[in-house]
């Protein structure tokens, strides 16, 4: 192995498969999140509506399109299917949701409808840090070499 | 075992890899944002349930089961529907007050509010207007001191779906 090999710590040749461990973690959150929210859109547009960041019509449009996008992140992390690409919209929900949880007014009750009404976070600092944990997974998914072209 | 070389020795080269992030992710990105696109417009139009546009929209001052502004003890409820309507099931807690006798209305009102008390007005249904207008009236009325009086998305009819009514008051 070349020295170039030894202090790439982006390649997973490791005996611990990290890839494949991130993208499993974020995918079974990410296909809970959907599981959850899609069969209650009505929920859902009310947690949005409740954001008060959103003009009515973007509320709708979320409401029905978020769950599905969730659920399709969550089965490619999952499956390793496109799973750069679903780990980069990832990535770009966890920072949306993070932005969506600091500009929300103070007065909104986190119960964010994150996970319809499975779970709630009980204090929104502790809904960021979870955020921010799943987008650095998601980033470190994008960024780690696969194990092998068909795996990881 | 990893065997580093010094720096004066020959560079090795690198093996070629894949790139870690490329023309290929934002396309599988894309991909699988128009699948989850027709995904959406599929249930929508498959799912009965599914709000429609108008459906699911809050008015300023309406608030949903789902959402309450308050913990469910710190509600009063008014209730805007009639007499009738109100001996037969309302929300536990709740306080008759409507337009066909409105001072008995808030007599009853009085007797049980609380400065720390929330109050949200319900009528019968999501397309009932005289919760709103209760509302708007009792804010008005009554001064800040009530502060905001909210009144509840669907009604009687959307806390029957998901509540065990009582008649005793």
């Amino acid at each position: 192995m070349s020295s170039v090999d030894a202090i790439d710590m982006t390649k997973a040749s490791g005996p611990i498969p990290w890839r494949m461990i991130l993208r499993l973690l974020a995918g079974l959150v990410f296909l809970a999140s959907g599981i959850a929210k899609a069969p209650d859109t009505t929920r859902f547009l009310f947690d949005l509506q409740a954001f008060e960041l959103f003009p009515y019509p973007l509320a709708w449009f979320l409401a029905h399109y978020v769950p599905w996008l969730e659920l399709l992140i969550g089965a490619g992390l999952v499956l390793g299917m496109a799973s750069r690409g679903a780990a980069l919209l990832g990535l770009l929900s966890a920072i949306a949701f993070i932005a969506a949880l600091l500009l929300a007014p103070a007065s909104v009750d986190f119960g964010c409808g994150c996970f319809g009404s499975w779970f709630s976070f009980p204090t929104r600092k502790l809904h960021l840090a979870f955020n921010a944990l799943l987008g650095t997974f998601c980033l470190l998914v994008v960024l780690l070499r696969p194990r092998s072209t068909s795996t990881g | 075992m990893a065997v580093t070389t010094s720096p004066d020795s020959p560079a090795t080269p690198s093996p070629v890899l894949p790139p870690r992030f490329g023309k290929g992710t934002l396309l599988e990105a894309g991909a699988l944002m128009i699948i989850a696109a027709l995904l959406a417009v599929v249930a929508f139009f498959a799912n009965p349930s599914s709000p429609g546009f108008e459906e699911g929209r809050l008015e300023a001052g309406e608030v949903t089961l789902q959402r309450l502004p308050a913990a469910m003890e710190a509600i009063l409820w008014i209730d805007a529907r009639t007499e009738a309507q109100y001996e037969e099931e309302h929300i536990p807690g709740a306080v008759l007050v409507n337009e066909d006798d409105w001072e008995a209305g808030l007599m009853r009102f009085f007797e049980v509010w609380d400065p720390e008390h929330t109050v949200i007005v319900y009528c019968d249904a999501a397309d009932c207007h005289s919760s709103r207008a209760l509302a708007a009236r009792l804010e008005r009325e009554l001064g800040p001191d009530v502060g905001t009086v909210y009144h509840l998305h669907g009604g009687w009819v959307a806390w029957r779906k998901t509540q065990t009514p009582t008649t005793a008051p």
